[in-house]
């Protein structure tokens, strides 16, 4: 899948992703290339700036921390971030459900 | 800072020290990626390209991190306005005397009044999330038609209530009116600017 085709759902990928535990951004492009079975495909950079947008929207909270000698910006998930996960999972069910009666799948 | 994070760097306007903070970010994740690469075997250069390929096209990059950065923008002259206009009126209020000051007086203060409602109000908003699409020009816009409205009405009222007052009072006046403008001012371009990049 490429990037046009994750746009929109990529803010639940990183939640869904934080949801297992915290992690800093090249984590969670590493996660989400190993859940996808590195079937997605989008221009990695563009994770961090969602993290903050993420972060300015109080989803994910994130802080610079120092570990095994390198400094990294680590995020955690917050609970408005998880509901705001399980809304975006019921909005791609509900999706998923429309696409499949329309397209007779 | 390697090739790549420079060429994301390059056309990103806003606050320098939200900027140097996710810079420094994505060039961790980049170096990241580059160690992994040389791991497998690649020589540096040859890993900087594949990470640079993963990464994107540093355009696109910079473009979602300047939308951030106007956010950032946006939240800092939003707090100027909140701060500075209530602070320029209580000073006007304080020094303005007791007495009555006439009719185009009292109208020109209250058209200053309403421009700093609207601009108060618009920076209220931003900071409490209520307004996010287009923070950054809305703060910077409205600041600069409080500044205008405010500088214009004040040579107005200066003019029509010529000889009264003490000088030293309208020298008070003058002096925190400008140093707020000047603050609303600067903030206010600087949104309108990296707004602008953002659009571009």
């Amino acid at each position: 899948m490429d990037a046009d085709g994750i746009h929109g759902q990529l803010d639940t990928l990183i939640l869904a992703t934080l949801k297992r535990g915290e992690a800093h951004g090249y984590a969670i492009i590493a996660a989400l290339r190993e859940h996808s079975g590195e079937r997605l495909d989008l221009p990695s950079g563009t994770v961090y700036p969602a993290l903050r947008r993420l972060e300015r929207a109080g989803s994910i909270s994130g802080t610079w921390s120092q570990a095994s000698g390198r400094r990294r910006r680590v995020y955690s998930l917050t609970e408005d971030g998880l509901k705001a996960l399980e809304k975006g999972v019921r909005d791609w069910r509900s999706l998923r459900e429309v696409m499949s009666a329309v397209l007779g799948a | 800072m390697n090739d790549y994070i420079a060429a994301v760097a390059a056309p990103l306007r806003g606050p320098r020290r939200v900027r140097a903070d996710m810079l420094a970010e994505i060039e961790d994740g980049f170096e990241e990626a580059v160690a992994e690469h040389v791991a497998a075997g690649l020589d540096r250069e040859r890993a900087q390209a594949a990470a640079a390929a993963e990464f994107g096209a540093p355009g696109i990059v910079a473009a979602e991190v300047q939308r951030e950065l106007a956010a950032a923008q946006a939240r800092r002259t939003a707090w100027t306005l909140l701060v500075t206009l209530p602070a320029m009126t209580i000073m006007w209020d304080l020094f303005s005397g007791d007495g009555d000051p006439g009719v185009a007086v009292t109208l020109l203060a209250r058209i200053v009044d309403a421009a700093t409602a609207v601009a108060f109000g618009a920076a209220a908003l931003v900071l409490t999330g209520h307004l996010q699409r287009r923070a950054a020009s809305v703060c910077g816009l409205l600041g600069l038609v409080q500044i205008a409205v405010a500088l214009g009405c004040s040579a107005l009222i200066a003019v029509v209530a010529q000889g009264e007052g003490d000088a030293g009072t309208w020298a008070v006046l003058a002096a925190a009116s400008g140093v707020g403008s000047a603050l609303v001012c600067a903030s206010s371009v600087r949104a309108l600017a990296v707004a602008r990049a953002a659009a571009a």
